[in-house]
């Protein structure tokens, strides 16, 4: 079934498509965004339940692998040493994300430049931070102004509480003469926007049953369908459709029923995240574009960056949090920009994790030997319980060609569409950066006080931020799409997620996404008269 | 304990006593703590009931092995070892999915338990709704 063509098609109601979809509602246009998940509800949350920590590792999961949902689609990650980690729903992977939401620094932008690395963004802080300052007022960001490892930014609420584990922390860092400051987070320390209130439930990555963690689908959403902006979710799209004339005509999918739809659009935009969205772009093949979709350059899917995450946990004499209250709460910048004594460029975030929950620490304890089976298992345990807390190190990734997102030729979705498959390996200067940032928490860990300090990388699970198969740029062989995310090959094909990274930084890129998607909703705005010149 | 099995599952009484003492194995009752161990029945059905949900097939073919892996070695069944032995055998048995399996199966039902959170000042309830009060922190950063 064909119906009426719309103006605008968003594909993705993550981080991106919201803020993109809230960016143009105010041009009225006929905007219609197709999701290939649900609407999720908060009273289904884990943390409803006894067993909220085995309905996380299971239907909230974070690999779409093992989740096992209708929604998801398969990914071939054994080529790579960092799995996946998303959630496919009206929020995308902001249902499940912890929070955290730190800015780009400004010379994140500038690495070439800098550090005569991978390559300099087309676009810098400054013409950002409008979008930032949007971002952060839809979304509701907490934290305390004044941090000195950025410029001057607006924070809306009152931090988090630093708790038991923060304080024990921020007291190592002190002790180092270490930068540390209360994180920014999209957590609601007062009520804001209809939302209410954080009550430090814990297991914010479960999705909160509070409502006071800013996922996507209860803040940009309601406002940009307030607007008039049409969400369809089971919509799964296969490709993205062009014409004679080589412009984008709309898209595929299929619908719960396994039904073949087609919709029409004058323009479209992708907002799948960095694994996605090339997907669908390299499963639309034509004869116009045999290669691909957008791929006149053949680097759509390429440059796949991850953050690695080394994870650093010690037992302390004293109480911590533990499971109580939100992750999030004291970071560090202090080895975030390059010293080259160090052995590696750019440079990463330590951010501090109040503890683990009472069946984590018991697999964890007992799989790494630090808790017995049998006799001594409940000394063991009553030894830790309660009295872990530690950070992991969010490692900048730099952007290597043969990591990659491709087409797997065997691998299909249960509707018959080819699944991503990843290549990817971690590079000298990763391990250099993780092994260094592991040494430096530990020093932060034992001058806190800390005992059987322990340590690993790369996170396995950890591939929540999927980055830079999309890249802007000005030059059309050594990106996808231009400074504004427009596609250079197809003139009203647009980008706006994480793909669009030059990048990474060594910090999480939500706040940066819904940023660039603003930025992109903008400049589409600006040019409405002259958007396919 | 039949009650809890759905009339569509591959394990047969012997499979669930096997799972019942291999439970037990990893997370004895404590008298110290006036706590039970993972072979209470409460929590023996948490257990059953997440390999269910889990799909239980694979499950019954390690719980095959590691029976016959017993009856080679001890000549016995897996009750009858001693606490020691169940470690040593479930420890050896080779089967590192299977150990780490049992594990998260374990530990997912033991520690939902009201009692044994309640034994360690852990609420006895989900996270939500309830508020956590952060107590107050004593001296500055």
């Amino acid at each position: 079934m064909t119906e009426e063509p719309v103006d605008v098609l968003i594909i993705g109601a993550g981080a991106s498509g919201a803020a993109v979809a809230y960016g143009l509602a105010e041009t009225r246009m006929h905007i219609v965004c197709i999701e290939q998940g649900d609407w999720m509800k908060q009273s289904e949350y884990p943390t409803n339940f006894m067993d909220w920590e085995a309905r996380a590792a299971g239907p909230f999961g974070h690999s779409p692998n093992h989740r096992g949902r209708a929604t998801d689609y398969p990914i071939n990650e054994d080529e790579s040493p960092i799995k996946v980690a998303n959630f496919n729903g009206v929020g995308g992977g902001t249902i499940l994300y912890a929070g955290h939401f730190p800015r780009f620094h400004p010379s994140d932008f500038r690495v070439k430049t800098l550090d005569g690395v991978a390559d300099d963004w087309p676009i810098d802080y400054d013409t950002l931070a409008p979008f930032y300052d949007e971002s952060d007022r839809v979304t509701g960001v907490s934290g305390l102004e004044g941090d000195p490892a950025y410029p001057p930014k607006p924070s809306l609420m009152p931090p988090l509480p630093l708790g038991r584990s923060g304080t024990i922390m921020a007291k190592g860092f002190n002790a180092k003469g270490w930068h540390w400051w209360p994180s920014d987070s999209a957590i609601a320390t007062e009520p804001y926007d209809g939302r209410d209130q954080c009550l430090n439930l814990g297991a914010c990555t479960t999705g909160c049953s509070q409502g006071a963690k800013a996922s996507t689908d209860i803040t940009f959403w309601p406002h940009a369908m307030r607007a008039g902006v049409e969400l369809r979710t089971r919509c799964r799209v296969r490709e993205v459709t062009v014409n004679n004339d080589g412009m984008a005509s709309g898209a595929i999918y299929y619908d719960e029923d396994g039904n073949e739809q087609e919709i029409k659009a004058s323009v479209v935009i992708m907002a799948c995240n960095g694994v996605g969205t090339p997907r669908i772009l390299l499963n639309s093949k034509s004869a116009r574009f045999p290669n691909g979709l957008a791929n006149s350059s053949g680097l759509v899917g390429k440059n796949l960056m991850f953050h690695p995450y080394a994870h650093i946990f010690a037992t302390f004499p004293d109480e911590v949090d533990g499971p109580r209250g939100p992750h999030d709460c004291i970071w560090s910048q202090e080895f975030y920009e390059t010293d080259k004594n160090r052995g590696f460029v750019r440079g990463f975030t330590f951010e501090g994790a109040r503890g683990h929950a009472p069946v984590s620490i018991a697999v964890n304890g007992m799989l790494g030997g630090q808790i017995p089976w049998g006799d001594g298992h409940h000394e063991a345990y009553r030894q830790r319980a309660n009295h872990i807390c530690g950070m992991v190190a969010i490692c900048e990734d730099l952007p290597e060609e043969h990591n990659t997102v491709t087409l797997d030729p065997r691998l299909k979705d249960p509707d018959g569409i080819p699944a991503p498959k990843l290549t990817y390996t971690l590079s000298d200067n990763s391990r250099h950066m993780l092994e260094f940032s592991i040494e430096r928490a530990r020093e932060v860990l034992e001058a806190a006080g800390a005992t059987d300090v322990q340590s690993g990388y790369p996170i396995v699970g950890g591939g929540w931020h999927l980055m830079g198969t999309a890249r802007m740029g000005k030059d059309p062989e050594r990106s996808v799409v231009n400074e504004w995310g427009r596609s250079h090959d197809v003139k009203n094909l647009f980008v706006v997620d994480g793909s669009l990274f030059v990048t990474s930084a060594g910090v999480n890129p939500t706040r940066t996404i819904q940023a660039l998607a603003l930025y992109v909703a903008d400049a589409m705005k600006k040019r409405l008269a002259n958007l396919f010149d | 304990m039949t009650d809890i099995i759905s009339s569509d599952s591959s394990l047969n009484e012997d499979d669930l006593t096997a799972l019942r003492v291999i439970a037990g194995t990893i997370i004895p009752a404590s008298e110290r703590y006036q706590i039970p161990g993972a072979d209470d029945e409460s929590i023996f059905n948490n257990i059953v009931a997440i390999a269910r949900e889990q799909g239980d097939d694979s499950l019954k073919r390690q719980l095959d092995a590691l029976q016959s892996q017993c009856h080679d070695r001890h000549q016995c069944a897996l009750e009858e070892l001693s606490l020691q032995d169940r470690v040593s055998l479930l420890k050896a048995s080779g089967h590192a999915r299977f150990r780490h399996r049992m594990i998260r199966l374990t530990a997912n039902a033991y520690y939902q338990d009201g009692r044994v959170l309640a034994s360690m000042d852990l609420k006895d309830a989900p996270p939500s709704p309830a508020a956590t009060m952060y107590p107050k922190v004593i001296g500055h950063c």
